[in-house]
C-alpha cells in the first residue's frame, strides 16, 4: 500500500467547532466583567486596555498608552489593581486599578534585568513575582524570579529581593494551590539585549519546570522533557484546583519533527506529553500562544496563532477534543462556561464549550487596526 | 495614591485611528477570485507536478538501467523541470501540502544544520535495502527523501562515476522519484478531491472563518514568500561584499539553477498578487506591478546560477538588484496591505 493511499482518511473529518449554533447570551454575572490585555494598534502604538461586555458587544473601559509592547496582565488577588510587564526584553512595569483605571506606579527592571512579561502575587496580595533574566550573569543560568513588595496603603511595589529560577529564560510562572509554592516555566533560550530578540543557544537549550518555595526560592522539584525534546521550550502554564499543570511549548528544533507541544504535569511525576491527531499537529507550525483551564478544571484551551487555530482538551485522561479556526487567535481566559479569546487581528469572541456555540463580542471591522496581544485576563 | 494623569485616557469607546476599508467586502466576491486561484494557478501547478514527477520517474529507471553520460544528462533535464515546477507552487504553504509532512519531504530547505547530507551518506553508507520500498521510505528522514537529496546525488563532482561504482545508488535515486511522485499525487488529489470544496464553502466545517479568511492566507503565502526569496534565497549569498559572496549558501547551488528557481518563483508570484488586484487601491496596484516588472527585467538580464557571482562583480551587482528590487516589491505589498483590512498576522509573526 502506498504512502499516499495509506492515508486515505479525510483530513477534514475531525470534529471542528463554531460551525453553527444559535445566537445566545454570553454570561455577565452580577458584576460586571473587566477584561484586560496589551495590544498594539496600525500606528504602531502599545497599549493596555480595558474592557467590559454589555448587551454581548464590547464596550472599551480605558487605554493607557505603553512605551513598548506588553505581553500579560496580572490581577492582583483582590482584584482592584493589576500589573502589566513588558515582553522580553523590555524592563517597564505598570500598577494600575482595575475599575478605574487609573494608573499608579511606573516601574523598571532592576539594573542588569530584563522582564520576559509575566508575574504572579502572592494569596495575601503581599508579594508580587516576576520572570527576568540576569543577562550579563557569567556564572551559570540567568534565569531570576524578582521579589516585589506591595504595599496596600501606597498602592505601589517595591522590589525587595530575588531568587533563582533555576534555568534560563524563565517565562510564565504560577503561584501553586497550596499558595506557598511558585511553580516557573524556564524556556531555556538565552538571549541578551544587545541582541534583541535573537535566541542564542537553541542547540544545547535545556527548558524545565521548576517549583520552588516562595518565601526561600528553595528548589522543591525540577521536571524536564525527555532529552530528544530538549529543544520544545516550555513557556505557559496554568494550573486547576487540583494543583495539576496545563504547558504549553514552543519547539525550536526542526520543523517537519512531530514533537508534543501540550503537555500536563502533577507534582511528583513525569511530565505527560500530549499529541493532537496528525491533521491539527501537521498545522500547529511547533508553536503554542497561551493556555488555559476552564472554570470547571477539567478542560483547557491551547490558543495556537500560527495554525490560526484554538485546540481544546481534557485534563483528565489527557484528550484532544477538538478545534476551532480562529485567524491569529492567541489570548485566552476562562468566562462562564467557556472562554473569550482575543486574536491578533482585533477580534474577541466567546466560546461555550457546553453549548458548542460561538458568539462574537467584538469583529475586525469594529477594532479595525488593533492587534490584541498575547493574553487575556478577566476580573469576575 | 500618585496617579500619573498623563497616561490616563479614560472613557474611551473605540481608540483606533481610521483606516481605510477593504475594497472586497462581499465572501461571494472573495470565493470567486479564490476558485479562480484554485482552479487556474494552484491546481493546474499542482498537476504539472504530478506530470513532471512522472517524467522524473521515467528518467530514473531508464538511467539506472544503464548508467551513461546521455541518461544522466536526461535524468538531470527531469530533475529540472521538476524543480521548475516545484518553484512555481512552493509558495503555497497550507492546504494539503501540510498534511503528512509532504512540503518538507518534497524539498527540506534551508536547511541550515546540514540533516540532508548527513542522513543521505549514512543511508548510501548502511545501504539498507530494507527501506527502498514506498512505505518504509515514506517514514525516513524528511533530509533523504525529496529533491534536495536527489540534487547532491545527480550533482555529485563524480556522479556517474558514483553511480556506476555504487549499486546501491540507482535504487535510492529510483526510490527518491517514487516517492516525490506518491506525493505529488496525493498532493493534487486532496486538491481534487476535498480542498477544492473547501475553497468553494471555507466556513463549512470551520476550515476557515470564511472566505476572505482563505484569501488572506493567499495573500500570506505571496508575502511570506517575497519574505523567504529575499531572506533565505538572496542574503546568505550575497554576503556582505563581493569579496564575501557564498554560492554554496543558495537553494539549489550544485545544479546552477539558484536564480532560474527565483525567476519562477516571481512569476508565480505576479500571477497570484494579478488574481487579487482587485483587492487593493490603484495606487497601490500600480506600484506593485512596476516593482514586479523592474524585478522581471533584471531577472531576464541575469544567468540562472549563483555561481556566477563569485567571478563577476557585473553578476554580483546584478544580485545585489535584485534582492534590492524584491525588498522594494515585499515593501509595496506591504503598503497596499496595510491601506486594507487584510491583516495577516501579528501573534502568529512576532509572538512570544
Amino acid at each position: 500500500m502506498s504512502a499516499v493511499h495509506m492515508h486515505r482518511r479525510s483530513f477534514l473529518t475531525l470534529t471542528l467547532l463554531g460551525a453553527a449554533g444559535p445566537a445566545f447570551a454570553i454570561p455577565q454575572g452580577s458584576e460586571r466583567a473587566v477584561f484586560l490585555s496589551a495590544a498594539s494598534d496600525s500606528d504602531s502604538s502599545h497599549w493596555v486596555k480595558a474592557f467590559t461586555i454589555r448587551d454581548n458587544q464590547f464596550e472599551e473601559l480605558y487605554s493607557h498608552r505603553l512605551p513598548e509592547r506588553a505581553h500579560d496582565v496580572v490581577l492582583h488577588p483582590e482584584k482592584q489593581h493589576y500589573v502589566t510587564i513588558a515582553r522580553r526584553p523590555g524592563t517597564f512595569m505598570l500598577l494600575g486599578e482595575v475599575q478605574s483605571g487609573a494608573v499608579l506606579q511606573e516601574l523598571d527592571a532592576a539594573p542588569q534585568r530584563h522582564f520576559y512579561g509575566h508575574g504572579v502575587f502572592s494569596a495575601d496580595g503581599e508579594y508580587f513575582y516576576t520572570s527576568e533574566n540576569a543577562y550579563d550573569d557569567t556564572h551559570g543560568e540567568h534565569g531570576r524570579i524578582g521579589v516585589w513588595h506591595f504595599n496596600h496603603t501606597a498602592c505601589s511595589l517595591e522590589r525587595v529581593n530575588e531568587f533563582y529560577s533555576y534555568g534560563i529564560g524563565p517565562h510564565e510562572l504560577l503561584l501553586m494551590p497550596d499558595q506557598e509554592t511558585l511553580v516557573i516555566a524556564n524556556g531555556g533560550i538565552r538571549t541578551h539585549p544587545d541582541s534583541e530578540r535573537d535566541k542564542l543557544n537553541i542547540d544545547i537549550m535545556q527548558p524545565n519546570l521548576v517549583y520552588i518555595e516562595r518565601r526561600t526560592g528553595k528548589l522543591l522539584e525540577m521536571q524536564s522533557l525527555l532529552s530528544e525534546y530538549h529543544q520544545a521550550s516550555i513557556r505557559h502554564i496554568d494550573v486547576n484546583a487540583s494543583s495539576q499543570l496545563a504547558i504549553a511549548v514552543q519547539f525550536e528544533g526542526d520543523p517537519f519533527l512531530r514533537v508534543p507541544l501540550i503537555a500536563t504535569h502533577r507534582r511528583g511525576e513525569a511530565i505527560r506529553p500530549l499529541m493532537a491527531p496528525e491533521q491539527v499537529q501537521s498545522q500547529l507550525q511547533q508553536y503554542v500562544g497561551s493556555i488555559c483551564f476552564d472554570n470547571s478544571g477539567r478542560y483547557f484551551v491551547a490558543s495556537c496563532p500560527r495554525a490560526n487555530m484554538l485546540t481544546f482538551w481534557d485534563a483528565k485522561n489527557g484528550e484532544f477534543l477538538s478545534q476551532l479556526r480562529a485567524r491569529d487567535v492567541c489570548g485566552v481566559c476562562a468566562y462562564g462556561k467557556g472562554f473569550v479569546f482575543s486574536t491578533g487581528t482585533g477580534r474577541l469572541a466567546y466560546f461555550d464549550i457546553e453549548q458548542n456555540s460561538l458568539e462574537n463580542i467584538a469583529n475586525e471591522q469594529q477594532l479595525r487596526g488593533l492587534f490584541w496581544d498575547n493574553h487575556l485576563t478577566v476580573s469576575i | 495614591m500618585k496617579v500619573l494623569r498623563s497616561w490616563l485616557y479614560l472613557g474611551f469607546t473605540v481608540t483606533q485611528t481610521v483606516q481605510a476599508q477593504n475594497l472586497i467586502t462581499s465572501d461571494e466576491a472573495w470565493t470567486q477570485i479564490n476558485l479562480k486561484v484554485t482552479d487556474e494557478l494552484v491546481i493546474p501547478a499542482y498537476e504539472s507536478l504530478q506530470t513532471a514527477s512522472i517524467d522524473l520517474q521515467e528518467a530514473s529507471v531508464n538511467f539506472c538501467k544503464l548508467p551513461a553520460a546521455d541518461s544522466l544528462r536526461q535524468l538531470q533535464a527531469a530533475y529540472l523541470s521538476m524543480m521548475d515546477t516545484w518553484q512555481s507552487i512552493q509558495h503555497i504553504q497550507f492546504g494539503p501540502i501540510t498534511y503528512f509532512n509532504w512540503n518538507f519531504r518534497i524539498q527540506y530547505w534551508p536547511d541550515e544544520r546540514g540533516t540532508s547530507g548527513r542522513q543521505l551518506d549514512a543511508v548510501i553508507s548502511a545501504a539498507n535495502p530494507g527501506i527502498l520500498n514506498t512505505d518504509s521510505f515514506s517514514r525516513q528522514s524528511v533530509g533523504i527523501q525529496g529533491l534536495q537529496a536527489l540534487e547532491r546525488l545527480l550533482y555529485a563532482d563524480m556522479a556517474l562515476s558514483d553511480y556506476q561504482n555504487n549499486d546501491y545508488l540507482c535504487p535510492l535515486t529510483e526510490m527518491i522519484a517514487i516517492n516525490i511522485n506518491e506525493i505529488s499525487s496525493g498532493v493534487l488529489e486532496r486538491w481534487l478531491d476535498e480542498y477544492r470544496q473547501v475553497v468553494i464553502q471555507p466556513d463549512s466545517g470551520g476550515v476557515f472563518e470564511d472566505a476572505e479568511d482563505l484569501s488572506i492566507e493567499f495573500l500570506k503565502a505571496l508575502q511570506e514568500s517575497l519574505s523567504k526569496i529575499r531572506d533565505q534565497k538572496l542574503l546568505p549569498i550575497i554576503g556582505e561584499n563581493y569579496s564575501r559572496v557564498r554560492p554554496r549558501n543558495a537553494e539549489s547551488w550544485r545544479s546552477q539553477h539558484s536564480l532560474a528557481n527565483i525567476k519562477t518563483n516571481i512569476k508565480a508570484l505576479q500571477a497570484l498578487f494579478m488574481a487579487y488586484m482587485e483587492a487593493f487601491y490603484t495606487d497601490d496596484v500600480e506600484a506593485i506591478i512596476i516593482a514586479f516588472e523592474a524585478l522581471n527585467t533584471t531577472l531576464a538580464e541575469a544567468p540562472d546560477n549563483m555561481t556566477s557571482a563569485q567571478g563577476s562583480e557585473v553578476n554580483y551587482e546584478r544580485l545585489q538588484t535584485v534582492h534590492a528590487q524584491i525588498d522594494t516589491l515585499h515593501e509595496a505589498f506591504e503598503n497596499a496591505l496595510k491601506q486594507t483590512d487584510l491583516y495577516l498576522g501579528f501573534n502568529s509573526l512576532d509572538g512570544d
